[in-house]
């Protein structure tokens, strides 16, 4: 039963009421208008598709699978605009935002369909939610209007509905009228009520129905375009990232725990250095008074960030007891990860220990540079763009446990800057390249904030790699099997960085990554004991090994150690990764003729963090190899281009012929019944094929009746003999065929072969 | 009702099976044929109606005519009763009909100082109630045991009617006022219910060729062609007619859908679909098949579904092509 047209106008009217609401509610929270305007024109013309195609079949419209399909496209047509508006314009909607759309989405495609009387109330459900919906978000004088007109229309609604439920039960020749008077009367003094209502207390209201609403208010954390909901979500962002507030991380601030020093974290991490029994009887030799005080002067220099690191240590002891304790983080690291951050750097290798030898001792003092928001940064190198870094990202470090001067960098850093900071030289420029802090040891809750460029991935197959000089490598001569090992596993690999990336794919996928191996204590060199005896070791033996590797083909190398930030401990809902002691992390770095150290990442498990790709670049990407991989095929490739254009355009054809051939197949292997269902499977088929099928409510005989008998037979008609062999073989269970087999075999012979005469043959009415 | 009077030409093959082959002819053909022909003698030009009719004989149903005077109806309904060879009784029902006038009553026989039964017109083999709605509820109900059970209950006592016991009421749509509608369950107990209409041209003139010299208006009689026992027989035969458990599938959809339309407040009883069964599986019989196909549901869904379904429709002939055209025919599962 179709509802009558005074509910339909009603419904069409309060479904127009509450879309104006939902868009002034999304325009209002500073939204842009175009894209949801277009995204609306789109719905409009797909309901009105909608309304066209289901009014034309029927006076009332069914809900069929397409139409429940189409609802579901309309409703889902929010979420899948989403990523491409971030993408293309910018701009998104909070997740709440596009809930309320796509229930819009939903209504306008139901009210389309209201002749049916489901799809109009379903309609005038949503209608009601969204523009509830649409009242938390917006309270204005425009929406109070609406709303109030909604309120009539929804109140005359209810009456009609009511109305149109009563006339069902009358006898057929009662007069059907609806009472205007009272109708209009009854719904103004609703309106009077329920109007005063949220005029009078609209704050009220509102907020106390707010709590039952969504809102991705927050961080910004997931959703850089969520609207800002309950609770303190700016103070927290601003706790994140100025290092003088101190309300959300008051408990981290009066916290008492053990905050070891760089040094014990790597001695923790990889070990005591084994005892070099020798080394220590000489040290039993009482020392002059210079040569202790040369002593402690490089024990303190090596506390601060570990000069000389032997991969010779102690095998891992036991420690049962401190499995479970949780750790507590060094420091926490916002933006993307994974991230390598450098404290030191090794340059020389005596086939045990690697330490870092500088070639020009010197103290830099870093200048200090203002930015467009007056912020002080001190600069650090090189930030404009290039081919190889073309993006600058940025990183937050949260000092928390970590007790070094240096200050742990991501590759290729640009620029540091603290709150606060009025002057560069609160940092200095150390010897190896790595960033000093000027006191003691850098603060406790410090809030580091670095700015770096990462390499463009696929830049990096044209960076122009430094070769050292002839004095430099034979200073520091690669032992030969190591050299020997770089060129077997380079060979025929052209020079740069293809014969660098390939040596780190050999030792990723050839080698084990194993914290616990450690080479002998005896061997010549730990290096060539891992790569050519062991072929398992840890970070710092495929760092190392990597290093030689690429210095022997003559390249720039050093290892560089420090902490890996690892995506699997990236908090989401903080945003934040915390580093702890177990992410202490060696790799190798290559030169390139810039002056630059290019991270390798030797050690499977650990990925390098790359610069940025957007979306278009991917599928520019993307695009572009699959062009090079279609153009390597061309002849192949257009060959089954013209095959797939042919079996397209001549497919009805193809597919009868194969439909013959498996007739035929079938005709000569089956027994009489599947005989006759196989020549009626082939009829119905090449009628399908020629767009002519049988409609699936017409039973067989009747439809094929008509169109065989008009046929032009040589002799004797076989239709009806073929029909009624048909409706036995369909429809019979079991018994003979009641027609001989030598009529039945002729009659599906001759349909068979005449069917495309017949099919051709101008279509009997039905 | 459009009913495909072509049949299928059919060659037995040497292999029949022999229980198949006393179906089509198995000496009930050549009666069928002659109960055919002896109704189109006296209903020229109904072809249609004719073949319903005897689908409904054979189904063991009871037929309902729902059309104008004048039609036919009366001397339809006694050139079958003639054609089977049974008793023919006819009940002209009026208000003041009293259910003892159709189902008889005892009389006190003052000699044998005992109560005698006097049947009524009940107990026949054909009855005609003309005009059923013009009878009171009570004296419809009267026939409600009759119809379904064949048998009449009266004062404790049960008697039974024929086996072969057929009722043909005919109602009147047009003049109801002072009728009294038949109720949803007695419409039920009837399996068809058929409209003559007006003869075409050709029938017309042909009739009244016949009917010149003829005085009493009424139609040459031919002998009877069958027996009531040997009408048993044949019913017992179409009861055994198969029906595949696509095509049981496919009724069943068709009743479901019924009861599903918004328009019908009365979808198809179980009853209704067993009978809707058996004159398919009539039809199938007299078409010469001993299957039934889509076919046979579909030509007598027309006159099977417009007895008994309820609702709030102009023409229940659209809302049956409706239901028929929803639901796909079963092929190859």
């Amino acid at each position: 039963m179709a509802p009558s047209t005074l509910l339909r106008n009603t419904t069409l009217v309060m479904s127009a009421i509450a879309a104006a609401l939902v868009q002034l509610a999304v325009v209002q929270s500073h939204q842009p208008l175009l894209p949801g305007m277009v995204q609306l024109a789109i719905v409009l013309v797909i309901a009105a598709g909608l309304f066209q195609r289901t009014r034309s079949r029927s006076g009332v419209a069914s809900l069929g699978t397409g139409v429940t399909l189409t609802l579901a496209l309309l409703a889902a047509i929010p979420f899948l605009a989403e990523p491409l508006s971030r993408w293309i314009a910018s701009h998104g909607n909070p997740p709440e935002v596009q809930i309320a759309l796509a229930l819009r989405n939903l209504m306008v495609g139901l009210a389309a369909l209201q002749s049916n009387v489901k799809a109009q109330r379903l309609a005038c459900l949503a209608s009601l939610f969204i523009v509830l919906f649409s009242l938390m978000w917006t309270v204005s004088g425009v929406a109070i209007g609406l709303l109030v007109a909604y309120t009539v229309l929804a109140m005359w609604w209810l009456l009609g509905a009511y109305w149109d439920g009563l006339a069902g039960k009358f006898a057929a020749n009662t007069v059907r009228d609806l009472p205007k008077a009272p109708a209009i009367g009854l719904t103004l003094l609703g309106v009077v009520v329920l109007g005063l209502l949220p005029m009078l207390h609209a704050s009220h209201v509102t907020t106390a129905l707010a709590g039952f609403f969504p809102s991705s208010g927050g961080t910004g954390a997931l959703d850089p375009f969520a609207r800002s909901g309950v609770g303190d979500g700016d103070q927290l962002v601003a706790a994140q990232e100025d290092a003088m507030s101190f309300g959300p991380i008051e408990s981290e601030l009066f916290l008492e725990s053990e905050m070891p020093s760089l040094y014990d974290v790597v001695d923790e991490f990889y070990n005591e250095p084994a005892k070099n029994k020798r080394r220590a009887n000489v040290r039993a030799i009482p020392l002059s008074p210079s040569a202790t005080q040369e002593s402690r002067r490089r024990m303190a220099t090596t506390k601060q960030a570990g000069r000389e690191f032997t991969l010779i240590r102690q095998p891992p002891p036991t420690r049962k007891e401190q499995r479970d304790r949780s750790t507590h983080a060094l420091f926490s690291v916002a933006g993307r990860v994974p991230l390598h951050l450098k404290l030191a750097t090794f340059n020389r290798w005596d086939g045990h220990t690697l330490s870092y030898e500088s070639p020009a001792p010197a103290l830099d003092a870093l200048t200090t540079m203002i930015d467009g928001s007056g912020r002080n940064w001190a600069s650090l190198g090189d930030s404009r763009a290039t081919d190889l870094f073309p993006t600058a990202e940025r990183h937050i470090l949260r000092i928390l446990n970590l007790k070094t001067k240096r200050v742990p960098t991501p590759p290729h850093v640009s620029r540091l800057h603290v709150d606060q900071m009025r002057d560069a030289r609160l940092f200095n420029r150390a010897a190896d390249g790595g960033v000093d802090y000027g006191g003691d040891f850098v603060p406790q809750l410090t809030v580091l904030h670095l700015d770096s460029r990462p390499v463009k991935q696929q830049a990096l197959r044209h960076a122009a790699l430094h070769c050292g000089d002839a004095a430099d490598s034979s200073e520091q001569a690669v032992p030969e099997p190591i050299a020997a090992l770089a060129r077997q596993w380079t060979s025929g690999v052209p020079r740069g960085w293809r014969q660098v990336s390939a040596i780190c794919e050999r030792l990723r996928n050839d080698y084990r990554h194993d914290r616990g191996a450690v080479p002998p204590q005896d061997c010549e060199d730990a290096a060539v004991h891992f790569l050519t005896e062991a072929g398992r070791g840890n970070d710092a033996s495929f760092a190392a090994s990597a290093a030689l590797l690429v210095r022997s083909l003559g390249y720039e190398t050093q290892v560089a150690s420090g902490f890996y930030a690892t995506p699997e401990k990236f908090d989401a809902s903080s945003g934040q990764t915390a580093v702890t002691g177990d992410d202490v992390h060696f790799w190798a770095e290559v030169l390139t003729d810039d002056g630059v150290w290019l991270t390798l990442e030797p050690t499977p498990g650990y990925e390098v963090l790359y610069a940025h790709v957007s979306w278009g670049e991917q599928v520019a990407i993307a695009a572009g190899s699959a062009l090079a991989w279609l153009m390597q095929r061309k002849w192949s490739v257009l060959a089954a281009i013209v095959l797939l254009v042919a079996l397209c355009v001549l497919r009805r054809r193809v597919l009868a012929i194969c439909a013959v051939l498996a007739w035929r197949y079938r005709w000569r292997t089956s027994d009489q019944r599947s005989s006759i269902l196989w020549t009626f499977w082939l009829i119905e088929m090449r009628a399908r094929l020629s767009g002519a099928p049988r409609p699936s409510e017409i039973p067989p005989g009747r439809w094929w009746e008509a169109r065989l008998a008009a046929a032009p037979w040589k002799g004797q008609s076989p239709a009806s003999a073929f029909l009624a062999a048909v409706q036995w073989a369909l429809y019979a269970d079991d018994g003979a065929c009641p027609i001989a087999e030598s009529i039945v075999d002729s009659s599906c012979r001759s349909v068979a072969q005449e069917i495309g005469t017949v099919l051709r043959k101008k279509k009997p009415s039905a | 009702m459009n009913t495909a009077s072509t049949t299928i030409a059919v060659t037995l093959s040497p292999a029949h099976d022999p229980a198949s082959a006393a179906l089509g002819n198995c000496g009930f053909q050549p009666m069928i044929d002659a109960l055919r022909s002896s109704l189109n003698c006296v209903l020229q030009g109904k072809n249609d109606v004719v073949e319903a009719v005897l689908a409904c004989l054979l189904a063991r149903g009871h037929l309902l005519f729902n059309d104008l005077p004048g039609l036919g109806k009366t001397t339809l309904a006694k050139a079958l009763a003639h054609a089977v060879g049974g008793r023919f009784a006819r009940v002209q029902c009026t208000p003041d009909l009293l259910p003892g006038d159709v189902t008889g009553f005892s009389v006190y026989n003052q000699k044998t100082r005992e109560f005698e039964f006097n049947e009524g017109p009940v107990f026949c083999d054909v009855l005609l109630a003309d005009e059923i709605n013009r009878a009171t509820p009570r004296t419809q109900s009267a026939l409600f045991e009759a119809m379904a059970e064949r048998q009449v209950t009266i004062d404790n006592r049960c008697y039974k009617l024929p086996e072969t016991f057929f009722v043909i009421a005919t109602q009147n749509p047009v003049d109801s006022h002072g009728a009294f509608p038949l109720p949803e369950a007695q419409r039920d107990r009837f399996a068809l219910q058929l409209s003559i209409g007006y003869p075409d041209r050709q029938s017309a003139l042909a009739m009244l060729r016949s009917d010149v010299g003829n005085v009493t208006h009424q139609p040459r009689l031919s002998e009877a062609v069958l027996s009531p026992s040997r009408l048993g027989e044949l019913q017992r035969h179409v009861a055994n007619v198969s029906v595949c458990d696509k095509i049981q599938r496919y009724l069943v959809d068709l009743a479901e859908a019924t009861r599903e339309r918004r328009e019908l407040s009365l979808g198809l009883s179980p009853r209704g679909l067993l009978t809707w069964q058996r004159v398919a599986q009539a039809r199938a019989h007299l078409q010469g098949r001993d299957f039934v196909t889509p076919d046979d549901v579909q030509e007598v869904a027309r006159p099977v579904l417009s007895v008994r379904l309820m609702g709030e429709f102009e023409s229940p002939d659209a809302i049956i092509s409706d239901l028929l055209a929803g639901i796909p025919v079963p092929t190859f599962t």
